[in-house]
């Protein structure tokens, strides 16, 4: 047996049926239904809750404690910082495109020595390393590893890409919008965990 | 925790069990979905905000989750047949109570013929005790398209009932 939510369409209208529908609305919210099956379901709504239930709800009730709504601030720094995984995810995403599809011109351009191997490997984990941060973007809870996983790759990219600039310039700004991004992703995600966090505010994230 | 949530359990403690009783296989899984349901919006309290819709209904869409990930959690062949468990009788002549109970127990055994979104339709319905507009609110479709929806699981029921 499936769950059974939003499966099946919005039924069609006959308007002949949808009087009659109306009609058992009424008499559902009047309570005056004389049809034994509404009855029947109508008892059922009016069916006593057992003690037991009544006195595990109040318990949970009286032990629990809302989670505060989270700060605008708070909100506001996590999207930044999201907004940082986000351009560094896109850097890496075009690195890895270089890295897995342009190897041999790149290596061209900065007078190295094209290692396929080495090329496609380190263009998987750039991938990788996108993925990661694309999922950040979506879900703030992931930010920590995005900020751990993203931000010294991205600064170890720029330092070693940097020389680029004078062979490669596509290379260079690549590395050096690396590099940035991953100061800002450093900095934005620091700022977003002096912050309480909700974890039930993930979907609002 | 505020004031106004220990009223709001309640008020509410009874439409949400009910509903949870009318989609799930038993007492005990009602009991444990109740339970969490009224977790859940003991910590989302300070985010209920009264403009969007009744408590009721917010609570409603809370269970509709919270079922929703029971069932995903649940093995498929879980049979809902099985909650044909006999209601408490209400209160008055003991005689009509006795029918009923008969009645409502016929009727539970025979939900397992609607389709889910009927069932669920009939759970917001009756057991949570929603409006139509509320229904079609949580299921995301019309009051017009609730009301057919109700209507139709009720046609549904009064001709497998008539063929018994």
């Amino acid at each position: 047996m499936s769950d059974g939510f939003g499966l099946e369409p919005t039924p069609s209208v006959d308007p002949a049926e949808q009087q009659a529908g109306d009609r058992l609305d009424a008499s559902i919210e009047a309570r005056t239904a004389v049809d034994p099956v509404v009855a029947a379901l109508l008892a059922e709504g009016q069916a006593d809750v057992p003690a037991s239930v009544v006195a595990r709800v109040g318990a949970v009730v009286a032990a629990a404690r809302p989670v505060p709504r989270p700060t605008s601030a708070g909100a506001r720094a996590r999207r930044h910082a999201q907004i940082a995984a986000a351009v560094l995810g896109f850097a890496f995403f075009n690195h890895a495109t270089g890295q897995l599809f342009l190897g041999h011109w790149v290596a061209r351009q900065t007078h190295g020595v094209y290692d396929a191997h080495s090329y496609v490997e380190g263009g998987v984990a750039l991938l990788a390393l996108a993925a990661v941060l694309a999922t950040a973007v979506r879900r703030s809870r992931w930010l920590d590893v995005a900020a751990l996983a993203g931000v010294p790759a991205g600064l170890a990219y720029a330092v070693h890409g940097a020389a680029e600039i004078t062979g490669l310039t596509w290379g260079g700004l690549l590395h050096g919008s690396e590099g940035l991004a991953a100061a800002a992703l450093c900095l934005t995600w620091w700022r977003a965990r002096r912050y309480a966090r909700a974890p039930d505010s993930e979907e609002e994230a | 925790v505020p004031d106004e949530l220990a009223a709001v359990y309640q008020q509410h403690v009874a439409s949400v069990w009910r509903y949870a009783r009318a989609r799930l296989p038993d007492h005990a899984d009602a009991e444990d979905v109740t339970s969490e349901v009224f977790a859940r919006a003991a910590r989302a309290w300070d985010r209920y905000d009264p403009a969007r819709g009744s408590v009721g209904a917010w609570l409603a869409g809370i269970a509709h989750h919270v079922v929703a990930d029971w069932w995903r959690r649940r093995p498929p062949e879980e049979p809902l047949a099985g909650a044909a468990e006999t209601a408490p009788a209400a209160a008055g002549d003991p005689a009509d109570a006795l029918v009923r109970v008969d009645d409502a127990a016929q009727v539970r055994r025979h939900l397992s013929t609607l389709t889910d979104r009927e069932r669920e339709a009939v759970a917001l319905r009756f057991g949570a005790g929603l409006s139509s507009a509320e229904v079609g609110e949580v299921l995301g479709i019309s009051d017009a398209g609730a009301r057919m929806l109700v209507y139709r699981a009720v046609a549904k029921l009064r001709q497998v009932m008539a063929d018994e």
